[in-house]
Parts: structure tokens; sequence; C-alpha cells
């Protein structure tokens, strides 16, 4: 028998898109980029670290956000770069956080290294941010024994929408599913903290769902992730 | 024209048409006008070709309008064009006021039209004084530039920043080109139309006939290069690109371009071409007409390796041309060919003739590998650069800008 959501609501999908706008800000050299992330609107910083995954991208790559790919791919200062990589969003309370951290990080190395003051990139960083459009599908789930197949089905704006976004944009800051499934009762419990569980800032967002349809088909976790697209 | 949109069902994912048809139905009944400065030739006049007719299907009242000029004033402009690309060249009074008493001669003629309107596109420098001269406006004004202005001539950038300064927004194709301005300035890459002349899938025998017709030999490797006579595409590093790869293969080069007779550098550089390929009966340096879409098209599709080794490029879109043939292309390590080119996934990004005869070489030697790669360059232009997600882009800014600042929007209905 399908278990119902006690308010009888359907999981509508939805998707979206990002629509790009320029800060005007570019950086081409340490202090230029310590100096730009002080004054960046939040916007920025969640688009460097999360809306970036919805950019044209194959595969994976090495670094898990665009400050950390641009000091090891322009400034060659893999040590920094390394250490910007391990900032996670997730660990912060919000986006002035990370912004700090950040900050301690270039300080730290710029301490550590002076010889980074003078590194000039031929390849500027530009500072962006983005509108999020939401688009509604025509894909939706009442069971709880739909979702493996549902989630299956998400492409990659449903995936950055219901999973990433939402954490933002949630008072409870969890992803739609895990929000959904609360309306079932606690018999849900388990499977919420199965997906609580799922850091998204170690997966690709493809991995990202495959990650949450093995959480939700019970079979623990899914691929072995490494690293954001 | 009705049905134009669905055409691009055969190329492209129904998600993207059912969201442009959203976005269509969000805008449908908005009067939206695009003013460039010509009719036909070059990029912008191509696009507006395409997306007029679209816009219209999804039910929006667009219009197309072209400025007109004496010579002297286009004369100015392609001055301005090149000064805004970086080519030192600043403008004297007189041409500033040629600029604007055109622009304003035009005015009298588009204002009732253009003030009236909910969205108004200006494409590119020379029209962007007209927004100033419509003092009635009421709709939303998009200054769309489509041209490198990341390193502009400054005197000339503060004189037409004065003149895009008030609009409501700008759209850039790349993060790269956007200059201060106090009002959003959107990114949408440009893209390509599948189902132009240019792009649309050939029959074998015509690709074969096309080659042969230049005499070249479909039987052995072929490296092409299409682009203009210009030394930032760097045509001449091409050809020693060419000449190492012969030290150890059979291989033929084709370097396509415009036969460059009202370009005084242009001509230049394809006598240095010309001398530099010598007497070589394996090097083809053609001159084509700027409407030989079928032509490139074909030499594309006969080509085993794609070359674009520019070493400086606005957005280079020949790369997603090759890319949508299903070749991997080798491209200089610059400009928008970095967002074309994943490095060893989609192509090869190089900075010298020693590094594209490396990869020209790889990929005729190992075919299946090209292939592999080839299937994922087409996969990554058929999912980001096709006219469709361009106009979903601009459509997409027309809904956010009427929307105002927000970091969220719903598209329903």
């Amino acid at each position: 028998m399908t278990e119902r959501n006690s308010g009888d609501a359907p999981f509508e999908v939805r998707t979206c898109e990002l629509v790009t706008i320029s800060t005007g800000i570019h950086a081409r050299t340490i202090g230029e980029l310590r100096q730009a992330v002080t004054i960046v609107p939040e916007g920025c910083l969640h688009y460097h670290f999360w809306g970036r995954r919805l950019r044209p991208q194959i595969g994976e790559t090495e670094y898990f956000n665009d400050f950390a790919e641009w000091i090891a791919r322009s400034l060659r200062d893999i040590t920094l770069a390394e250490r910007l990589s391990a900032v996670n969003p997730e660990e912060h309370e919000s986006l002035e956080g990370v912004r700090r951290e950040i900050l301690g990080r270039i300080d730290e190395r710029m301490d550590e290294d002076d010889s980074l003051t003078w590194a000039k990139s031929d390849h500027p960083f530009f500072f962006v941010r983005a509108q999020i459009l939401v688009f509604p599908t025509d894909k939706r789930f009442s069971g709880v024994e739909e979702l493996p197949e549902a989630v299956s089905s998400f492409d990659r704006g449903s995936v950055f929408y219901h999973i990433i976004d939402a954490r933002r944009r949630t008072r409870a800051k969890e992803d739609d599913i895990s929000s959904w499934l609360a309306g079932f009762g606690s018999r849900t419990d388990s499977l919420r903290r199965k997906l609580g569980r799922i850091d998204p800032f170690i997966f690709a967002l493809d991995q990202l769902r495959e990650e949450i349809v093995a959480a939700v088909r019970g079979d623990g976790t899914g691929s072995e992730g490494r690293s954001p697209e | 024209m009705s049905g134009m949109l669905q055409e691009y069902e055969r190329v492209v994912h129904p998600t993207v048409l059912s969201q442009i048809r959203l976005l269509g139905r969000k805008l449908a009944g908005a009067s939206v006008v695009h003013v460039n400065s010509t009719r036909s030739g070059g990029g912008v006049a191509e696009i507006l070709d395409r997306f007029v007719p679209l816009m219209e299907e999804l039910g929006i009242d667009v219009r197309w309008e072209v400025i007109s000029g004496a010579d002297e004033f286009f004369a100015v402009t392609k001055r301005m064009h090149n000064a805004i690309q970086g080519a030192g060249q600043a403008l004297s009074d007189a041409m500033k006021k040629t600029y604007t008493e055109t622009n304003g001669a035009n005015a009298e003629v588009l204002r009732s039209v253009l003030e009236a309107a909910d969205f108004v596109f200006i494409h590119d420098p020379q029209p962007a004084a007209l927004l100033r001269m419509c003092p009635g406006r009421r709709g939303k004004w998009i200054w769309r530039c489509h041209i490198d202005s990341g390193r502009p001539e400054r005197r000339v950038w503060d004189f037409l920043r004065e003149w895009v300064e008030p609009y409501d927004a700008s759209v850039f194709s790349m993060a790269e080109y956007a200059q201060p301005l106090p009002h959003p300035e959107y990114i949408v890459p440009p893209s390509i139309d599948p189902l132009s002349e240019k792009n649309v899938e050939l029959p074998e025998d015509e690709i074969r006939r096309v080659l042969i017709s230049f005499g070249i030999d479909p039987e052995r490797p072929v490296a092409l290069q299409v682009s203009r006579f210009d030394r930032f595409k760097d045509p001449v590093g091409v050809i020693e690109a060419y000449r190492l790869c012969r030290r150890s293969m059979d291989l033929q080069l084709v370097l396509a371009g415009g036969d460059a007779a009202d370009d005084p550098e242009g001509a230049a550089v394809l006598r240095e071409v010309r001398e530099a390929a010598a007497d070589d009966p394996d090097i083809h340096v053609l001159t084509l007409p700027s409407d030989a879409h079928r032509t490139i098209n074909a030499l594309q599709r006969g080509a085993d390796v794609v070359i674009q080794k520019s070493t400086k490029e606005g957005f280079g879109l020949t790369v997603a041309e090759g890319m949508w043939k299903h070749r991997p292309v080798i491209g200089g390590d610059t400009g928008g060919i970095r967002i074309q080119v994943i490095d060893h996934v989609t192509g090869f990004r190089v900075r010298t003739p020693e590094g594209a005869a490396l990869w020209m070489r790889y990929l005729v030697r190992h075919p299946g590998e090209a292939k592999t790669m080839g299937e994922k360059a087409y996969a990554f232009v058929r999912e980001h650069f096709l006219i469709t997600r361009q106009l979903r882009n601009e459509l997409s800014v027309m809904v956010a800008l009427g929307a105002g600042e927000t970091d969220s929007l719903e598209v329903f209905l």
C-alpha cells in the first residue's frame, strides 16, 4: 500500500536555470582577490561555491570552489588552493562565515610565504553572482516508494534546486525531499536522517543524484563522490 | 512562421523547449524592439534573423529595426568597434558629432516605437545613443554588447559609457567583457544554430564532392582551420604546426577564410599565409564568400582535425561549430575557447605550434579516441552552445529584469 504524505501533498518536481550577472569586479593578484572577497555580496560567494556546478562543464574538477581553482591554475599556489578547496560552506551557519574563513586562509598563507603576493595572473578572476529562475516540470509523485524512480529522473537543475538551493532557501536548511518526507511523520525519520548525512559539498550534481537514489532505495551510499562538477 | 521552435525538437532536449515556451507565455503580449545596424551580414543579424521569428512564435510582439546612416557614420562606428575591442583609436570631436547626430536622426524616425515598447534591445555601440534621445520611454532598455569589450580603448569607452550607463541592464557574452556599469550586467554566451546551413547534417557524397572540388583528397587525413585571415587567429602558426606533423605523417591542411577584399590588414595576412604555404600542394588556402555556409559545413565535416589556434579570441564560435560536427577541437588557450574546449575532453588547448602539432598527430593516430572525444564535444555543444539555450537565457533576462532585484524567481503562469 502506498504511504501517503499526511497533507496528501504530492512532491512537485521543479528545475532551474541560473541567470549569471557580472559584479564588474575582477582580481589578478591574491591581494586583489582578498580585497574583493571582503566586499562582494553573499550571492557572489554562493555562486562561486555552488552555482558553478550548473556551468558548462564536463566531469569532475580537482577543486571544490572557483577561488581554489583559480589560485591553483592561475597563481600556481597549490598549498593555498588545497586549503581553500577544503572550505566547506555546510560547516558554516551563513556565507559570512565562509567569507571569514576564505580571508583567514589567504592571510595565513601570505604570512607563510609572501612570494604569493607578487604573483599576477594572465587570466583574471571575475566575480559573478546569479539569479535563479525556477521552472515547473510535469513530474510529480505522491508515495515514498516512488522516490527512487522519481529522483533518478531529476535533471541537474532539479538536483540543484531541490537539494542545494533548498538548504539556502528553507528555514530548516534542509533539502526539499526531507521537508516533504516530514509530512509522513516519524515513519520517515530514519530516511530523513540518512538524507541529512549526505554532504552535497563533495558530490557533483550527477553523483549527488545517485547518492540520494541510493539512500531512498535503502542500499546505503551510492558513488564514491570525489569532487563537484 | 509557425512551428519553427518545434523544428528544434529534433536536436535539443524537450525540457529546453518547454522552458522556452513557459518563458514565452510569461512574456506573451509584451512588445519588444531589437535595434541594430544591419539587416544582413555579421553575427548579430544572423542571430536576430532567427530570434525574431522564434519570439513571434512565442506570442511576443517583436520588431526588428535597423538604423541608417551615411558612410561617414559607419566609418566612425567601425572605429569605435575596433577601439572597444582594444585597438587604440581615439575619436575626434567631429566623429563624436557624427555619431550623436546620426543617432539623433534615427531617434526621430524610431522614437514612437521605442518609447512605447516594453523591452528595447540595443545591439552593440552603433545605436547605443538612442536611449538618451527617447525621454518618454516606458519599458526596460537593454544594451546587448556582442563584442569583446574586456580591454577597451579608454577614451572611446568613456564616450560610449555616457550613453550606456542609463540603461536598465546590459548583456555581455562573457564575464571577461563586462565593464563596471551602474546596472545589472547579465552574462549570456553566444551560440550556434543547429538548423542553419552551416550546421545541418550533410550527406556523405556532398562532403566528398566539396573536398574534391578544392583538390583535397578525401582518402587522406585533413586538418582544418576556418577563420578570417587575421594575425590573432595565427594561421601562420597553424602552417608551422602542419609542417611539424608532416615530418612523421601524411596530412593535408586547409585554411579557409574570407577573401579580405575590403580589409587591408586581412589582405596582408593572406599574403603572409600564401608565402608561408609556398608551393606545398597539400596546403589549401581557400578564400570563400561570406555566404559559403554550406561549403564551410562540408569542410568541417570532412576534416579529421579541426583547429582554432587563436592567440586572442572573442568567443570563437567556429570552435562550437567544429564540435557540433563531432570533432574534438585544438584551440588556442584564450578567450571563449577556454569555455568550449575542455582540455583533453572535448579537445586540446594549446599555446604553441609545437603543442598544436602534437595533438594534431595524436588525433590522427588515435581515431578511436578522437571519435570518443568528438561525441563528448557534440554533447557539450548540444547542452550549452545552441541557439535554444541563448534564446532561453535572453528570455530569462527579460523575465528577471521585469521582476526587479531578486535572487530567486519562479516562472509559473
